[in-house]
């Protein structure tokens, strides 16, 4: 038996040397493209997909199929007499898969023939195999390509001012605008991500702006920028799904991201290394703060709740669980001891954070008439504003929560929101790609 | 020979054509939709190949088109999206029931994931059903459906959202509307939905298809209909909250002489249109019942008694030839008619001390009681309940309010009583078979905002009157929403006119589609043992009729003579259909749904007890209650009887007709043979059987008064000639006089036993 797995496990390392390593040419990679995945698609992935996981079993790509799942490794390469997958899908091993259903004969011979001649993935990967689902690592995936009949407006998903307020990131799909916020004139584009941006972030010095985002369902992205120049320092694939929110730690030298897959990694923001992952979250993670002394960590998401960690050690120091649905944003006010957070419960929760990191809500309030997007604190302290899905963009008095404005309309759902850093402006980016600017104290459009 | 074949045929062929093809259209299977008006284009196919199908002007509307491919995708059912917890993450509104609410979730929550404005072909609406990536629901797209094409397009096209002005659909026609088929035949339905700005849409493929009865026919996803066993059945659609349905008719293969028919007796309209069905569907009807069943099933039906002997052998004996109908008149007439009655509008008013006074239960029984006596228009009967107000120990219909504390409760209990419909699914989402939507649901239910009540001076004394301020909230909303009848007019907020009066006004309107025909068809249930629509709670519009012409027939007699109760009545009584023998023929043993023969059925909780306790001649004692009071008289329906409990009286929780069982039970078997009722009843002292004694009477004149008390008939001889024998049996055993005297005491204790426990007594028949 140990003889046994310890052959599974070195064939195993080096199917992986072969495939990361090795390059195998084309041709090789081309048999699980065109003829595995295919049927592992049609077949297997309603069940063992990344969510459901049945079996502990992912199909989605082949370093996920490599990796196995509750019994252990499915391949064994050069020998599909001896692979549990062929063992399923012939009906040697029971339950006889795919459940309810066969395959062709033809169908488990192609199979056969793939592990006996090495079990070989799609060959062009170039990151660690976790973190980047193989087959789909060129692009996002597509459909036949269908010609937009109206050009739409990129949606703007994430704004950011540069610490001192001289220049700010506006995200959208595939792509990041460097403006001027007094003018409103783009300073440059940078170009090249994989899906909308998510998430924008400057370093404290200013000098780097880290875009986070992905394509949902399949990766999560992360780009550093160098501002000056606009060229891309480092780039780096994460997650099984898209960056949600990020944020740099004070010091700039980490990066955290929350991911629809629930969890919540860190990251050394200049070599892009993993530092590690925080799971507690059991949904999607939507919102992550860094607390100004960057002692901790807060992550939300729809889950309900909010967490407190420590970012030195990973450990999850306090859970606030007072929200009744999905938490979508959250903001720590400028001391670092009071928490806003709110969602599609619609009432803004504010808690107090002790130094031991507990939190203890001390106000709520019904805000909107529909979920809550947005919470942001104004640079002293001493405002707050919200936006929701009721498209009412509102200025609460943050010690009371007595509303102080409520601004006009909105043209769409407001999906990014910042005070530029002398907490004389609110800038608001849409969904329908509109950008303005609303006086902090009046809440007056500019 | 082979000619003479072939002239065989055609000669069934015409036959059967002349049985099924006078009556009713004869439908040709697969034929193309009429569309409705000339004036209404067809601007969209969907049964047509995707390829020839033309994307809209004004591009794929959300509302009328996005939503339908979701339904009909399975995507917002309630195993997937569509659960109140959603799928993944991802929860859309059970078949898509607030387009405004899915328009939000699939294009901007979860940061818009779902959709990719920039590149449609990326989106994950798209990407996720085809598994292009892993999808948890499986592969349910096709990259060359008329489905995907409308994703794909109305994401390129701008993903245009649910506006106010978007045509809203008017009316749903469906071809063939009737059609009658063979064992094994299929047939295509076609299903145009007509939209307030004059155009028109096949939307056949899109459709919710669902058959009453999958024997009769089974309807597959895209309306193909393949018809099964023979019989009638209804096959219903559902489209965006609008409903309609087919009829499906595969007449039973006998071949039945026009004569059966056409000699038939007919005494009204009734019977025409009975006739009618039963000769589209080869059912000949049973003979008609002789004077023994007819006296009992009368008196049962009308008046929840049984003919005494004495009555029953009056009227069998009586040699006039109008006897029937004057017997009818007669029972109208009776005490035992109201008491009848008003127990069965108690029982859906929900008459009871539970939550009522005692003081105060009564008050409304005997307002209800007055009004079965007077034989008050059923019109002005609810009018009075609806609008009431006053002290309610001195206006009994007010206690309907103080029953009703909860809104939401009324306006459920309230649609079942004087809709026969349940709207309660829709008090969570829109009704899933039903056209009824949530916010017509809370619509209705603000009609009734603004009751109030106050207590009065004594107990059970409760002022129920208007309050000027008040709204229903729709909880999604978190606001109020004009206050409306179902498909009615509303009310504005502010309105001067009384929120209930405007409700009363459309409920009792002759025109109002429900009020008069779910009455019309509770009263028929209770002579014919079904509904015309079956459950008689449940007449929605996708369960239809079984005889749409007649339901429609006797609701147009029924309002067009003010809504007269006893009027209906003495119809439904006087029709030769009432007056048919239970005993089927050869062609109708299993029809049970169009009135070829009288239903058997067991008597209610009620009757039978009274029938045992007359029978006896020892009434049953109901604690609370003076003696005499028969178990059909009790007002309450907190009675500590077990009896009545085994036998299903209801409780009057709910208004719901099922809360009355007639199911059988291993309980009431029991009771019925072992139980003290029966027993108890025959040895009481002044009881039947002492007065047979004390009056001398001989065997057979026992026998004979036992069978017109139980049965309203006499004995057979074979049935007379058994018991003579074994009542002298039971004496000639005997060694003293003393003894033979006890002896047979105890065998015509037995003998009433055995003729209170026969299934004779047991059902009316």
């Amino acid at each position: 038996m140990i003889g046994w797995s310890r052959l599974v496990a070195a064939l195993l390392l080096a199917m992986l040397w072969l495939s990361v390593g090795a390059r195998p040419s084309a041709g090789q990679g081309e048999i699980y493209l065109k003829e595995i995945a295919p049927i592992l698609r049609e077949k297997c992935l309603a069940c063992h997909n990344h969510t459901t996981r049945k079996g502990g079993l992912n199909l989605e790509t082949y370093e996920a199929l490599v990796n196995g799942g509750g019994r252990g490794a499915p391949i064994v390469a050069g020998k599909s007499g001896e692979s549990l997958l062929v063992k399923y899908l012939d009906g040697s091993l029971a339950p006889r898969m795919p459940l309810g259903d066969r395959l062709s004969d033809a169908e488990i011979d192609a199979f056969r023939r793939w592990i006996d001649a090495g079990a070989r993935g799609p060959g062009n990967s170039a990151t660690p195999a976790s973190a980047q689902p193989a087959g789909e690592a060129a692009a996002p995936a597509s459909l036949p390509p269908l010609k937009a009949a109206v050009t739409m407006r990129p949606a703007i998903n994430s704004l950011a001012f540069r610490p001192g307020g001289d220049l700010m990131a506006v995200g959208r799909y595939r792509e990041v605008e460097l403006r001027a916020p007094a003018t409103g004139r783009i300073a440059a584009t940078l170009k090249g991500h994989g899906g909308e941006v998510r998430g924008l972030g400057f370093s404290p010095d200013g000098r780097r702006l880290a875009a986070t985002g992905g394509s949902p369902s399949q990766f999560g992205e992360i780009r550093i920028w160098d501002v000056a120049t606009g060229a891309e320092l480092r780039s780096w694939r994460g997650h099984r799904d898209n960056v949600t929110a990020s944020a740099f730690s004070p010091d700039g030298r980490m990066l955290a991201t929350g991911s629809y897959d629930k969890l919540v990694k860190l990251w050394d923001a200049e070599t892009g290394a993993e530092i590690r992952t925080l799971k507690d979250h059991t949904d999607a993670v939507f919102a992550i703060a860094f607390s100004p002394d960057g002692r901790w960590i807060a992550s939300a998401g729809a889950d309900r709740t909010v967490k407190l960690w420590d970012p030195a050690t990973g450990r999850r120091l306090f859970t606030m669980s007072d929200a009744l649905d999905a938490v979508h944003t959250i903001a720590f006010d400028p001391s670092g001891k009071l928490l806003a957070g709110a969602g599609a419960d619609r009432i803004i929760h504010i808690w107090q954070i002790a130094e031991t990191g507990e939190g203890k809500r001390v106000r709520s309030l019904i805000a909107h008439e529909d979920a809550i997007n947005l919470v942001v604190f104004s640079p002293d302290g001493k405002t707050l504003a919200t936006t929701g899905a009721d498209r009412s963009l509102k200025l609460w008095d943050a010690a009371t929560l007595v509303e102080t404005h409520t601004c006009e309309k909105q043209s769409d759902w407001v999906q990014a929101m910042a005070f530029s850093p002398d907490g004389r402006w609110l800038a608001v980016g849409r969904y329908d790609g509109t950008l303005s600017f609303y006086d902090a104290r009046t809440g007056k459009p500019r | 020979m082979r000619t003479s074949n072939v002239k065989l045929a055609v000669l069934a062929i015409a036959i059967s054509l002349f049985f099924t093809g006078l009556l009713m259209e004869r439908a040709a299977p697969g034929a193309k939709a009429e569309a409705g008006p000339a004036s209404a284009p067809v601007t969209l196919d969907t049964t047509r190949p995707v390829a020839e199908i033309e994307t809209p002007a004004a591009g794929w509307n959300f509302r009328n088109h996005v939503i339908p491919v979701l339904t009909r995708l399975g995507c917002n059912s309630g195993a997937c999206h569509g659960a109140l917890a959603g799928k993944g993450g991802f929860k859309l509104t059970l078949r898509g029931y607030d387009p405004e609410l899915d328009f939000n979730v699939m294009t901007r929550q979860a940061l818009g994931r779902r959709v990719n404005r920039s590149e449609p072909a990326r989106s994950l609406l798209l990407l996720k059903p085809t598994m292009t990536i892993g999808h948890g629901g499986g592969k349910r797209l096709n990259v060359e459906s008329l489905e995907y094409k409308v994703l794909s397009e109305w994401i390129a096209g701008g993903l245009a959202g649910p506006a106010e002005s978007d045509p809203k659909i008017v009316r749903l026609d469906v071809t063939p509307r009737e059609a009658t088929l063979s064992p094994g035949q299929a047939a295509q339905l076609r299903v145009v939905a007509h939209y307030s700005d004059g155009h028109a849409e096949d939307v056949t493929r899109w459709v919710k298809y669902s058959t009453a009865d999958a024997a009769v026919a089974s309807v597959d996803d895209d309306g193909s209909v393949r018809a099964g066993g023979h019989g009638e059945t209804a096959i219903s659609l559902w489209y965006q909250s609008n409903v309609s349905f087919a009829r499906v008719a595969n007449p039973f293969p006998h071949a039945i002489p026009p004569e059966v028919f056409a000699n038939a007796p007919r005494n009204n309209f009734v019977d025409d249109l009975i006739l009618r069905k039963l000769q589209t569907l080869r059912i000949a009807p049973s003979a008609q019942s002789g004077d023994g069943e007819f006296v009992r099933r009368a008196y049962l039906d009308a008046t929840g008694t049984l003919p005494t002997a004495r009555e029953a052998a009056q009227f069998i004996q009586d040699p006039a030839p109008e006897k029937r109908a004057q017997l009818i008149e007669a029972l109208l007439q009776r005490d035992e008619y109201v008491d009848y009655w008003t127990n069965r509008h108690a029982d859906t008013l929900l008459v009871s001390s539970r939550l009522l006074r005692e003081n105060a239960m009564w008050s409304f029984y005997n307002w209800i009681r007055e009004s079965v006596a007077t034989n008050k228009p059923y019109d002005q009967f609810v009018r009075e309940i609806v609008t009431a107000n006053g002290n309610t120990l001195e206006n009994g219909a007010a206690n309907y309010y103080v029953l009703h504390k909860e809104t939401t409760e009324l306006n459920e209990n309230f649609s079942m009583a004087f809709l026969g419909m349940s709207i309660t699914c829709a008090r969570c989402h829109n009704h899933p078979l039903e056209k009824w939507t949530q916010k017509q649901y809370y619509q209705m239910a603000n009609l009734f905002a603004r009751i109030g009540m106050k207590n009065g001076a004594r107990d059970g004394d409760v002022q129920v009157y208007t309050n000027p301020f008040g709204e229903v909230n729709l909880p999604r909303l978190g606001k109020p929403l004009p206050p409306t009848p179902l498909d009615g007019v509303p009310l504005a907020f502010d309105a001067a006119t009384d929120r209930r009066e405007h409700l009363a006004n459309w409920l009792t309107a002759p025109s109002n589609p429900y009020f008069a025909r779910s009455f019309v068809n509770r009263v028929w249930k209770n002579f014919m043992g079904r509904g015309l629509v079956e459950a008689v709670d449940d007449m929605r519009a996708t369960n239809p009729p079984s005889n749409e012409e007649l339901l429609a027939a006797l609701t147009r007699d029924f309002t067009d003579h003010k809504f007269d109760v006893k009027r209906l009545i003495r119809t439904i009584m006087n029709s030769a259909a009432y007056q048919r023998s239970s005993t089927p023929n050869e062609t109708n043993r299993q029809d049970e749904r169009f009135y070829s023969r009288y239903v058997i059925r067991r008597l209610p909780a009620e009757a039978l007890l009274d029938a045992v306790s007359q029978v006896t001649g020892a009434p049953t004692i109901f604690p609370n209650f003076a003696a005499g009071t028969r178990a059909m008289q009790v007002p309450d329906a907190r009675v500590n009887n077990y009896f009545l409990t085994v036998f299903g009286k209801p409780l009057r929780m709910v208004t719901v007709e099922s809360e009355r069982t007639a199911e059988p039970s291993v309980a009431q078997a029991l009771h019925t043979i072992n139980g003290d009722t029966i027993n108890e009843k025959l040895r009481a002292p002044g009881g039947v059987v002492d007065s047979f004694i004390k009056l001398g009477l001989s065997d057979e004149m026992v026998i004979q008064h036992l069978y017109l008390a139980a049965l309203s008939r006499a004995p057979r001889a074979d049935e007379a000639a058994r018991l003579l024998a074994a009542l002298r049996e039971a004496k000639a055993g005997a060694a003293s006089p003393q003894e033979a005297l006890t002896a047979r005491r105890q065998a015509i204790e037995d003998v009433a036993w055995a003729i209170l426990t026969s299934k004779e007594f047991l059902f009316n028949h």
